[in-house]
C-alpha cells in the first residue's frame, strides 16, 4: 500500500477522532491537516527557534490544550505500524495482541509528546476502535 | 486598599526616555563631535564638508529606527504565518471580544485579532499607529477554560490601552538600528582614517606610495586604540540598551495585568490564570525572560505597593548614565578640540551645554517620577506633611544614589577614554579623575540635594493635581524643565556667567524661585475627576471627588 494513501488515512481517522473528542478543534483541523500533510515528519517536531513573545501573555506552552496536534502524528504512526504488520502477516485483521500493542505505542508516543495520560488513553482507545473498524 | 496604577508616571518613561537617549541621541552627538574633530584637525577649512557628511550619515540612524518600526507589523505577519481569526473558528470567544469592544469608550480603536496555528503559541500583541493586532494561538481559542481566554485576551488589549505597543517597538528597533551602526560606525573611522593618513584622499594612488611610506603614516597604535574606543563604547550602550529594553518590557506586564484586574473588576480570575499555566524557571533564566515570574506577578495583583516604592536602582542608573556621558562625551571632545582650534569653541560649548542640560532634565523627570509614585502614596495614607520623617529619608537616599551613578559613570568614562585620547589627553583625564574625589563632589551634592528638596515640594503641590497620567506628565514636565534650568541658574559658575554680578545672579534666583511657586498657586488647571469628569477643586487634603464621592487616587472604586 502506498505511502499517500497511509496519510489519507490518517486525515480522515483523525477528523473522526478529533469529532469524538474535541470538537472544538474542528473548524482548525484543516490547517493543521495542511501543515500535517507538507511533512509528516516534521510535524510534531518543536521549533529549536521559538522564541518568548515580547508583549505576550508569557506563560507556559498552551500546546497541551489542543488535541488535533497530537492526534495527527500518534494516529500516523499506529497506521504506518498497522499497514506494516497487515502487509508482513498477510491479514485482513489483525488479532487482539497486535491491536493492543499499538494502543500501547499510541498512549506512549502521545504522551511522550506532552498530552496529559488522560488524554493520551482516550486517544489510544479511540484509535484502536477506529482501526477495528476499518 | 489597592493604589490606582494609572495616575502616576510609572518608570517606564524614564527608562523609555534613556532608551532613546543612548540609542539615538547619543551617537548621533558623538558622530557630530567626531565628525567636526577629524574635520578640524585634518581637513582645516573643509570642516563644513565632514560636517555635512557626519550629519547625513548619522541622521540615519533616527531614519533606520523609524523604517524598521513602521515595517514591524508586516514583518511579524509574514514570519509568524498569522490568519484572521472570524467568527466560524470560535464563535463563543469571538462573540465576547466584539461585546468587550461594544463596552469601551467610543475614542478606541479595536485592534484586528489574528490567529495562529502554532497550538502552543502564546498570545502577543503587535503594530503601528491606529493598526494594532492581537494574535492569539489555537490552543487558547480551543480551551473549554473561558476565564482564562478573557484574562489573557484583557491583559493583551491592556498592553494596547497602555501604549504598551509603541513603546516596545521602538525600544526594539532602536536596538536593531544599534546593530547596524555598530559595523558602520566603525567602517566609516577605519576608512577615513586609511585614505586621511596615507594621503590618498589628497593625491589619490598616482602618487605611488610604498608600503614603507604608508605604514609609518598609519600610526597603528593610535588608530587601533581610537577604533577600539568606539568599538567597547557601543558595545556598553548596546548593552544599556538591550537590558533598558527588557527592563521596559518587564514593567509593562504588571500594567498590562492591572487593566485586565481593573476590566475584570476582579484580580481572582488572573491569579487562577498564571497559577494554571505556570512556569518554573531559575533565577539566571528569569533574568533573561521579557516576563516577571508567575508568583510576582501574582504578588503584585494583590497587594501593587510595591510599584509606588521609589526604586533606588533607576535613579543610580540615571545618575550612571548621566556621569558616563557628560564626562566624556562634551568635556572630553571640547577640551580635544580647543587644543585644535579656539575659533569653534562658542559652537561645541553650546552643543556640549545642550546635552548636558538634556541629560539633567532626563534626570530631574527620572527622580521626579519616582517621587510622584511617593507622594501618591502620602496622598492616600493621608500624610500631607512637606517634609516627614520618610520624605526626607528618601530624599538623602535619592541624593545618595544619584551622586554615587554619577561619580561611578564619571570615572568609568573617563578611564574608557584614556585610550582614545592617550597622547593628547592624558594629563587632564589624571586631573579629572583625580577632581572626581575631591570636595567639589560634596559640594555638587548638597546643591543637588536642594533641588531635590525643591523639587519635591513642587512636585507634591502638582502631583495633587494629577489624577490622570496625562495631567501627570504634563505637570512633571513642567517641573522637571524648571528644576533643570533652576539647577544650572543656582550653580555660581553658569549663574554668574550668565547674569554677570553676584547680586544680580543671587537676585534672579529668589525671583525665579517665587515666580514659580506663585504660577504654580494661581494656575487653575480645571482638573475633573476621571469617574463623573466634573470640575475638581484642588486643595491639599483631598482624597474623594466632592460631587461623586470617589476616591481620586485609588481602586476602592471596584468593588474588588
Amino acid at each position: 500500500m502506498s505511502q499517500e494513501s497511509a496519510e489519507e488515512l490518517t486525515t480522515r481517522l483523525s477528523c473522526e477522532i478529533v469529532k469524538d473528542l474535541a470538537p472544538r478543534e474542528l473548524p482548525f483541523f484543516d490547517n493543521y491537516k495542511q501543515k500535517f500533510l507538507k511533512n509528516p515528519q516534521a510535524f510534531s517536531e518543536k521549533d529549536p527557534k521559538k522564541k518568548e513573545k515580547i508583549l505576550g501573555f508569557g506563560v507556559g506552552d498552551l500546546a497541551t490544550q489542543v488535541l488535533t496536534s497530537f492526534v495527527l502524528p500518534t494516529v500516523y504512526d499506529a497506521i504506518c505500524k498497522y499497514l506494516a504488520k497487515r502487509k508482513e502477516k498477510k491479514v485482513e485483521k489483525l488479532d487482539q495482541d497486535q491491536l493492543t500493542q499499538i494502543r500501547k505505542d499510541a498512549y506512549d508516543n502521545a504522551v511522550a509528546m506532552g498530552l496529559e495520560k488522560g488524554k493520551a488513553g482516550l486517544l489510544a482507545d479511540a484509535l484502536v476502535g477506529k482501526i477495528m473498524n476499518l | 486598599m489597592r493604589l490606582n496604577p494609572f495616575v502616576y508616571l510609572s518608570e517606564t518613561d524614564t527608562l523609555f526616555y534613556s532608551l532613546i537617549l543612548v540609542g539615538v541621541v547619543v551617537p548621533a552627538f558623538w558622530a557630530l563631535l567626531f565628525g567636526f574633530t577629524t574635520g578640524v584637525v585634518y581637513f582645516g577649512s573643509s570642516a563644513l564638508l565632514l560636517l555635512v557628511l557626519s550629519v547625513v550619515v548619522f541622521a540615519s540612524i533616527p531614519l533606520l529606527i523609524y523604517r524598521h518600526y513602521k515595517r514591524s507589523s508586516e514583518r511579524i505577519l509574514k514570519d509568524s504565518g498569522l490568519m484572521p481569526f472570524k467568527e466560524s473558528l470560535a464563535p463563543e470567544y469571538f462573540g465576547y471580544i466584539q461585546g468587550f469592544y461594544a463596552s469601551l469608550p467610543h475614542t478606541f480603536t479595536a485592534p484586528t485579532l489574528m490567529y495562529s496555528d502554532d497550538a502552543g503559541a502564546s498570545p502577543f500583541s503587535f503594530g503601528t499607529g491606529k493598526k494594532m493586532y492581537i494574535a492569539i494561538g489555537t490552543g487558547l481559542l480551543v480551551t473549554d477554560d473561558s476565564e482564562a481566554f478573557k484574562t489573557v485576551f484583557l491583559h493583551e488589549l491592556g498592553h494596547i490601552e497602555n501604549k504598551d505597543v509603541e513603546k516596545t517597538s521602538v525600544a526594539i528597533s532602536t536596538i536593531s538600528s544599534l546593530k547596524v551602526f555598530l559595523p558602520a560606525v566603525l567602517l566609516i573611522f577605519i576608512l577615513s582614517d586609511i585614505y586621511i593618513k596615507t594621503g590618498v584622499l589628497y593625491y589619490g594612488n598616482l602618487s605611488g606610495h610604498s608600503m614603507s611610506f604608508l605604514f609609518p603614516k598609519m600610526q597603528f597604535g593610535l588608530f587601533f586604540s581610537w577604533v577600539g574606543a568606539v568599538g567597547l563604547s557601543f558595545v556598553i550602550l548596546g548593552s544599556i540598551v538591550y537590558m533598558l529594553r527588557n527592563q521596559i518590557v518587564r514593567v509593562r506586564e504588571f500594567y498590562a495585568d492591572a487593566r485586565a484586574v481593573e476590566w475584570q473588576r476582579s484580580s481572582s480570575p488572573l491569579e487562577k490564570t498564571l497559577i494554571k499555566f505556570k512556569t518554573l524557571d531559575s533565577k539566571f533564566e528569569s533574568l533573561r525572560r521579557f516576563h516577571p515570574s508567575c508568583e510576582e506577578r501574582i504578588k503584585v495583583t494583590l497587594d501593587n505597593s510595591k510599584l509606588f516604592s521609589i526604586n533606588l536602582w533607576i535613579i543610580l542608573s540615571v545618575g550612571l548614565l548621566y556621569g558616563f556621558l557628560l564626562s566624556e562625551v562634551p568635556s572630553l571632545s571640547i577640551i580635544y578640540i580647543y587644543g585644535n582650534l579656539n575659533s569653534s569653541m562658542p559652537l561645541f560649548v553650546a552643543l556640549s551645554t545642550a546635552m548636558a542640560f538634556v541629560l539633567f532634565a532626563l534626570s530631574m523627570f527620572a527622580i521626579s517620577s519616582e517621587f510622584h509614585k511617593l507622594i501618591l502614596k502620602e496622598q492616600i495614607s493621608a500624610k500631607t506633611g512637606f517634609f516627614s520623617k520618610t520624605v526626607l529619608l528618601d530624599i538623602v537616599k535619592v541624593t545618595i544614589a544619584f551622586c554615587v551613578g554619577f561619580n561611578l559613570g564619571f570615572v568609568i568614562s573617563d578611564l574608557g577614554a584614556v585610550p582614545a585620547y592617550s597622547t593628547q589627553l592624558s594629563s587632564w583625564v589624571t586631573n579629572e579623575f583625580e577632581s572626581t574625589f575631591s570636595l567639589t563632589t560634596l559640594v555638587q551634592a548638597i546643591h543637588f540635594a536642594i533641588i531635590l528638596v525643591v523639587l519635591w515640594v513642587f512636585g507634591s503641590m502638582l502631583a495633587r493635581r494629577s489624577f490622570s497620567r496625562k495631567a501627570a506628565r504634563i505637570n512633571f514636565l513642567a517641573v522637571t524643565l524648571f528644576a533643570s534650568v533652576f539647577y544650572n541658574i543656582t550653580n555660581p559658575t553658569i549663574g554668574r556667567m550668565i547674569f554677570g554680578t553676584t547680586n544680580l545672579w543671587l537676585a534672579s534666583v529668589v525671583f525665579i524661585a517665587i515666580a514659580a511657586f506663585v504660577a504654580v498657586k494661581l494656575s487653575d488647571r480645571g482638573l475633573r475627576c476621571p469617574y463623573c469628569h466634573d470640575l475638581v477643586h484642588s486643595s491639599l487634603n483631598l482624597q474623594e471627588c466632592p460631587n461623586c464621592e470617589k476616591p481620586l487616587y485609588s481602586w476602592a472604586v471596584y468593588d474588588f
